[in-house]
């Protein structure tokens, strides 16, 4: 064969290939370019119940675990308390888990308190330390901080706090709880954190209320709103917000309405005046005895919506039409937030709130405006039981307890202290010299997944569990219309080096010699659920202890049947009317005088809250809903402000109040009062891992020991601040774009 | 069979498609970090935060109108919108990108060599580039989801449906003899989501909650001047 | 063949005399020997001098070029271990510096080969000495363009994923994607491309073979890349045919690829890319900074290496005269470009021009103010015939071109549909430095080229020069071209 041959034998061959081939090359080209199962060969898992723990509201969740992992949170959708919704923060809580950061190992302190000198050594070394001076301190002065007063870790804390002879267990937190509680005994007579079924309202009112973000229960309330929205197919609820800042919550609301800080106490008195006047022309009153009509007459008749409006700069016609709003679109309610509570005049302006849902729930019923289902009631008596089993009074939350410890403290009149999962240093107001006073406690033992602020001050740091590898029980917080008991188990093997705080404490205290008839924490989470038996009105009857036990871990928890037509309250107390002649709205007062010139709106965001998760890059490279930022805190200024003081993105601001300092880079905001400046609670730690330290400014430097009236929390809604350039500028991490983000248009929205 | 019928064909059962209730959405981001947790999505720490280099495949966008106190505020939860007609499949020159007979883009992370145009020619801007090589710490990579990849660097990346829960559910469907359940598969998001602004399911079931849902009268789609066939549904909020 | 007296006399280069007596036989009446003209000898010391004489301050240049390629080539190792984040690309920007030197180097070689192929078949006589050089430019600069993609995809080590290889999966490449065609029309052009030039190069090589003192390094390549040419009757027929019909194939590759390269633009739903335009519009502007860059090329070989004889002014005039005519029509396109998108007010699209003369107006007024300084400038006979200034346009535009292939790729991608992720992007300096290296890589591929192979297409000219000759008109002569074929 020569060359010639060859190549048109080589041509022919080719060409017959080619023909062959090109009949099919679509069929096969197109499915190969799909690989089977999509390339994707899922894995099995299983779901443990468990409770979310990374707020105190107690959301249920089911921990996907993959061969020992702990891989997924998801909500756990029968739960009451999150009906399967989980926010950022318990999403993070696999991340929290296995932060390379947690501790694995006990502490003990080697340098001067405050340095961050420790040494490793043995668990069991660690809770010796521990015991020997629970031996020494009874009747000497011991206390404990948590960062929850509800749950199995609480209750044996609680124990042996009472055994030292002490009654100082402090959950410190600026949520105005004692002042919500304190205005409930008024309304109702029942010391209580209020609850508000949105779920089927027809009208809501937010009077400064970032429920959906900061409230007492965000992915509760969450759940309820988009119920309230869209749950019901006929009827969208309506929601607006009444405030000094456009948060996440009320950019979800219908309508804003700015107000003056301070003033939605007078806003709630105004509105009850208008609702009352427009409830009489209507005849709607007629169920209501005179005497007590002509009382509400006199007390709310000076609080005429010109008088409102003054203090309010609300407008009158607003508030009339606001009042109007709230009895045409029964069932209605306003829900006082922040901007009522944590301002000079928080309790009364609470009452004033409560005063007003009162008086449109007599309404409602009177008038029979409701439709099925009615608002439920919620069982407080039998929630104030539950809360027995744990047994740390609701008085721990209030301010007092732990201004005491701190004052005892710092005098060294204590000589253990104990701290359970918070970082107080961190999350109290500077002023209050917290670092300072725990340096001079006799010895500080910190239970904590990680180093913190607060560790600094430690004599022992005792590596506690995450509560994805404990055993725990939870009385959910407070009632959501229905009584909670949430628990919470391993889902993964415990990690080598860690203990679980309970048993650290049982183990230590059983040292000391102090008798506390359990073994371990598990065990007091099964007597609690056995002692609670008898209570579960709603689990099959059969169940044995072991069966209710199961029932429980199962489920992760008890709560009865969800269906609330089907629940039978055992305590639905009448419309109480709260004494509207005791409100009297004071004028609201200022740390700050007149070199003050703006107001300091601190909050809470989403994603970060007081700070107690901020190590986590999830949640830190997350960028904040209203303002897209990560990375670093901010402080917002209004555009106009910031083109009248000449400050653009990024200049680094000094912060100044009458108590202390700090610095920011400024964010452009358009959501905020033109004389208010707004910061976000929760950065600024000073230890607290590579990813946390020193990231972002701490409000809490600003705010000071400023009480309110008829509180001891700080009202940290009342500062005023001053601020000035500092010249200096920081990169910001931000989503979105300064002028892309007014271009929604585009999408036609 | 050409391009244009293999694309259109209905002969699968399945068109998953998800609806997002702007009316409930609040804006909380809970979204974002279930999909970070189910996906494998890393984070990229704060410098490259600030180049625009983060890998969250759903994100929150917030779009202002009007100024203080007169202002609206609208969220927009953006994710792969899953278009029938996708810009970003034929222009990909090695198929790392197709379109699955279940009407997903689906991407083949080990095809994608990084050109980069399917980002291009995405209008959503919700593809993602792995700029570097993504790094777990340890222990953190014991979290990392088992039944998907961790992509390499260099590699195209983006929603999928939460491809491996609509297969574990496909699965469990098949070896029960039966079809898949409404509501049996969750992604990762649309469990999570607080108010329940999200719901997915497969769109041809008419008795399925999305396609119930996407009969409503607020139905929107994003950039449907482009005639993309998006399957990612929002329901107008307002009243 | 160690010598030229070793070749058989009837395979020997035709001397000046014989063409010219064809041309004679062609009937060109032959008038006195020219002042213009250059005996042989003379012409080849001129040409081919720069292949064989080198100064110092070549070697310092090509050093330094060397360095720059170097370092260049170190950041894209940096690029391939670190990833793509090196760069200042982002979400949603993925495309940036690499695409838009991508385009502009595609087009810088679109007007080498190109006009060659154009002026070959119009036969235009001022051809002759600028064919090399541009058929060289063309060849390079797509070597430095085909680079780019390369360094911008994200996996460099599955490349090859891109070419249509036999696979376990049976997996083709995606041919309805505008890189899939784009690969190929590249792979094309550069092949042909090459093949032109060589084509042309044979005859030279051959001269220079000869021409080579017997104990130089190059004799050995040139014997080799010669492929044995004598110059025979044969050899040259031949030589014309492929000359004439890859001229023709040319001339039909050249438009489509920059259509092509067009299309990767033009076939997204992007806005502002996504016009019909863009093919002639990326056409002719690759032309027109084609033309610039022969221009530049040209003066700068014409200083280096004293062709001042080869490459008169006239050359450099005629070019400039398509250089004016393409930069009206480049006008145009970009002009028809504007109003169509402004008039259509399609509100993202104005979005970007207005994006683009905020964020970018310095750019785009350089960009702009260039162009139409050129046109001016050209306008001028004195510009058009001094080479300093036809130089300093030259350099001028390409500069403005590359201004414009980063207006079209960049603001764009900043700015595009979903406005939440509008952003900023300056290439970083990873992406700078390979990018400044890519014409440091150009440049020294042109002077290597210079040193090994002869610049100036000696065959051709010795071809026009045996062509033309002076006619005497009464006592004036003027000086007449005649084609060997005709």
């Amino acid at each position: 064969m020569d060359r010639r041959t060859f190549m048109k034998l080589g041509g022919a061959v080719a060409a017959a290939g080619m023909t062959g081939a090109c009949g099919q090359a679509a069929q096969k080209i197109i499915p190969y370019a799909i690989p089977p199962n999509d390339g994707v060969n899922p894995v099995e898992g299983w779901f443990y119940s468990t409770t979310c723990r990374m707020c105190d509201a107690g959301c249920g969740i089911m921990v996907r675990t993959v061969e020992g992992r702990a891989k997924k949170v998801e909500g756990n959708p029968d739960h009451p308390i999150n009906r399967g919704g989980v926010c950022a923060r318990g999403q993070a809580a696999v991340q929290q888990y296995y932060h390379p950061e947690r501790l694995k190992t006990a502490l003990k302190r080697t340098g001067a308190k405050g340095n961050n000198s420790f040494t490793p050594i043995p668990i069991d070394e660690a809770l010796n330390l521990l015991a020997e001076r629970m031996k020494t301190a009874r009747g000497k002065g011991s206390f404990v901080i948590a960062s929850d007063a509800n749950d199995v870790t609480s209750a044996i804390a609680w124990k042996i706090l009472g055994v030292l002879g002490s009654t100082d267990f402090a959950v410190p937190a600026l949520n105005g709880r004692e002042k919500h509680v304190r205005s409930m005994a008024f309304a109702k007579g029942l010391g209580t954190l209020p609850y508000y079924d949105i779920s089927q309202l027809g009208f809501l009112l937010l009077l400064g209320a970032d429920i959906l973000e900061s409230g007492f229960s965000p992915v509760h309330y969450a759940g309820a709103y988009g119920e309230m929205r869209r749950g019901n197919p006929v009827r969208r609820g309506r929601m607006v917000y009444v405030g000094r800042r456009m948060s996440m919550t009320a950019a979800s609301a219908d309508r804003f309405i700015a107000a003056n800080p301070g003033s939605l106490g007078f806003l709630s008195m105004g509105l009850s005046h208008e609702v009352f006047r427009i409830a009489g022309d209507n005849g709607l009153l007629k169920k209501i005895p005179v005497s007590l009509k002509e009382k509400w007459k006199s007390a709310l008749g000076d609080y005429t919506p010109q008088m409102v409006m003054e203090k309010t700069a609300v407008p009158a016609k607003v508030i009339t039409g606001l009042a109007r709003e709230l009895l045409e679109q029964m069932p209605s309610q306003a829900i006082p937030g922040d901007d009522v509570v944590c301002h000079s005049n928080g309790v009364d302006s609470l009452n004033a709130a409560a005063f007003l849902n009162a008086l449109l729930k007599q309404i409602a019923r009177d008038g029979n405006l409701l439709k099925k289902p009615d608002l439920p009631e919620e069982d407080i008596s039998f929630y104030l039981r539950m809360k027995g089993f744990i047994g740390v009074p609701e008085a721990s939350h209030d301010y007092a307890v732990f201004r005491k410890i701190l004052r005892q403290s710092a005098k060294g009149q204590t000589a253990l202290g104990m701290i359970i999962d918070a970082n107080p240093v961190h999350t109290a107001p500077r002023s209050l010299k917290t670092a300072e006073a725990l340096a001079k406690t006799g010895f500080l033992a910190c239970f904590s997944s990680f180093l913190n602020d607060t560790t600094r001050f430690a004599d022992v740091v005792i590596p506690a569990a995450h509560f994805l590898e404990s055993w725990s029980a939870q009385i959910g917080d407070y009632p959501v219309g229905l009584p909670v008991l949430s628990t919470i188990q391993p889902v993964v093997k415990p990690a080598v080096g860690v203990i679980q705080t309970g048993d650290a404490l049982i183990q230590a205290a059983s040292k000391a010699g102090i008798k506390l008839d359990v073994k371990n924490q598990e065990e007091v989470v099964k007597s609690l659920v056995k002692r609670f038996r008898p209570e579960m009105y709603s689990i099959p009857r059969k169940l044995d202890a072991n069966g209710v036990w199961e029932y429980c871990l199962r489920n992760g928890g008890w709560w009865p049947e969800p269906d609330k037509s089907k629940l039978s309250p055992r305590y639905v107390p009448p419309v109480q009317m709260p004494a509207v002649e005791k409100i009297k709205i004071a004028n609201p007062k200022y740390a700050g005088g007149k070199d003050y010139g703006f107001n300091l709106h601190l909050y809470k965001t989403v994603n970060m809250g007081y700070g107690e998760a901020v190590n986590l890059p999830w949640l830190l490279e997350m960028p904040e809903p209203m303002t897209t930022l990560s990375w670093d805190s901010w402080v917002e200024i209004n555009p106009k402000t910031a083109v009248k003081l000449g400050i653009d993105n990024g200049d680094v601001l000094k912060i100044e109040s009458p108590f202390g300092s700090v610095e920011a880079p400024a964010f452009i905001y358009p959501g905020i009062a033109p004389n208010t400046v707004a910061m976000p609670f929760g950065w600024g730690h000073e230890s607290f891992g590579r990813h946390a330290s020193g990231r972002g400014a701490n409000p809490m430097a600003l705010l000071g020991d400023f009480p309110a009236e008829n509180s001891d929390e700080p009202a940290w809604r009342a500062v005023k601040v001053k601020i000035g350039k500092t010249g200096k500028k920081r990169k910001m991490v931000r989503e979105g774009n300064p002028e892309g983000e007014y271009e929604a248009e585009v999408f036609q929205l | 069979m050409t391009l244009k019928s293999f694309n259109d064909k209905h002969d699968n059962d399945y068109h998953w498609a998800m609806v997002i209730d702007l009316d409930c959405c609040d804006g909380c981001g809970a979204c974002t970090i279930a999909c970070q947790a189910e996906n494998n999505v890393p984070t990229v720490g704060e410098e490259r935060a600030y180049d625009k280099r983060t890998m969250s495949w759903l994100r929150i966008e917030r779009y202002f109108e009007g100024e203080w106190p007169n202002l609206r505020v609208v969220f927009l939860p953006m994710l792969c919108q899953q278009c029938d007609k996708a810009p970003c499949e034929p222009v990909c020159p090695v198929f790392a990108t197709y379109h699955n007979p279940e009407g997903l883009n689906v991407m083949v992370y080990n095809r994608c060599i990084g050109t980069r145009f399917c980002g291009n020619n995405c209008p959503f801007g919700v593809r993602k580039f792995n700029w570097f090589k993504n790094r777990w710490e340890e222990p953190l990579e014991q979290q990392l989801n088992p039944d998907i990849s961790v992509r390499e660097k260099g590699v195209m990346e983006k929603c999928t449906f939460c491809m491996q829960r609509i297969r574990r559910g496909k699965d469990h469907a098949k070896d029960e003899g039966r079809e898949v359940r409404d509501g049996e598969i969750i992604p990762a998001c649309a469990q999570t989501c607080p108010t329940k602004a999200i719901t997915f399911g497969n769109i041809r079931d008419s008795k399925s909650k999305v396609a119930e849902l996407a009969k409503s009268k607020r139905r929107h789609h994003l950039l449907e001047e482009h005639g993309l066939e998006t399957h990612v549904i929002y329901l107008k909020g307002g009243e | 063949m160690s010598s030229r007296e070793d070749i058989p006399a009837d395979e020997r280069l035709p001397a000046v005399e014989t063409v010219r007596g064809q041309a004679l036989d062609a009937g060109i009446q032959a008038g006195k020997e020219s002042d213009f003209s250059i005996s042989e000898d003379r012409l080849n010391d001129i040409s081919l001098r720069p292949m064989f004489y080198t100064t110092k301050t070549y070697y310092v240049l090509t050093i330094i070029l060397a360095l720059i390629v170097a370092w260049g080539a170190a950041c894209w190792g940096y690029q391939i271990v670190m990833g793509m984040g090196v760069t200042d690309l982002r979400h949603p920007v993925f495309w940036g510096l690499y695409i838009s030197a991508f385009v502009f180097w595609v087009g810088v070689s679109h007007s080498g080969t190109m006009v060659s192929s154009i002026l070959r078949l119009s036969k235009a006589n001022w051809r002759r000495p600028i064919l090399r050089g541009a058929e060289a430019m063309t060849v390079f600069s797509l070597l430095v363009a085909g680079l780019f993609p390369v360094i911008h995809v994200g996996r460099l080590w599955r490349i090859y994923y891109m070419f249509p290889l036999p696979n376990q999966r049976e997996l083709w490449v995606n041919f309805r994607s505008p890189l899939a065609w784009d690969m190929a029309a590249i792979f094309v052009y550069l092949t042909s491309a090459f093949i032109f030039l060589f084509v042309g190069l044979l005859p030279d090589i051959a001269l220079a073979r000869d021409y080579c003192p017997a104990k130089n390094w190059r004799k050995g390549y040139l014997k080799f890349l010669a492929l044995g040419w004598r110059g025979s009757h044969r050899q040259w027929i031949v030589y014309e045919k492929v000359s004439l019909y890859l001229a023709i194939f040319i001339l039909m590759i050249a438009p489509s690829v920059h259509t092509i390269v067009s299309w990767d633009f033009a076939m997204s739903i992007t806005p502002n890319w996504h016009t019909s335009i863009f093919g002639p519009y990326f056409v002719v502007g690759a032309i027109y900074s084609g033309i610039a860059g022969v221009i530049t090329l040209m003066v700068t070989l014409r200083w280096i290496f004293n062709l001042d004889e080869i490459i008169r002014v006239t050359h450099l005039t005629n070019l400039s005269k398509v250089l004016l005519l393409m930069s009206i029509m480049w006008g145009y396109f970009y002009f028809t470009e504007f109003i169509t998108s402004w008039y259509g007010n399609n509100p993202t699209e104005t979005a970007i021009w207005r994006w683009q003369t905020d964020r970018f107006g310095p750019m785009l007024f350089t960009m702009l103010g260039i162009n139409i300084f050129s046109i001016a400038a050209l306008a001028f006979d004195s510009v058009r015939k001094s080479p300093g200034k036809l130089f300093v346009i030259g350099i001028l535009v390409n500069v403005a071109m590359f201004i414009e292939r980063y207006l079209i790729v960049v603001p764009v991608l900043t700015h595009r549909d979903n406005p939440f992720t509008w952003t900023d992007y300056i290439p970083s300096f990873v992406e700078s430095s390979i990018a400044v290296a890519a014409m440091a890589w150009f440049l020294l591929l042109y002077a290597l080229f210079v040193k090994i192979l002869p610049i100036v297409t000696v065959s051709d000219i010795r071809e026009g020069n045996a062509l033309s000759c002076d006619m005497a008109f009464g006592n004036r002569h003027i000086r007449v071209h005649g084609d060997a074929e005709e």
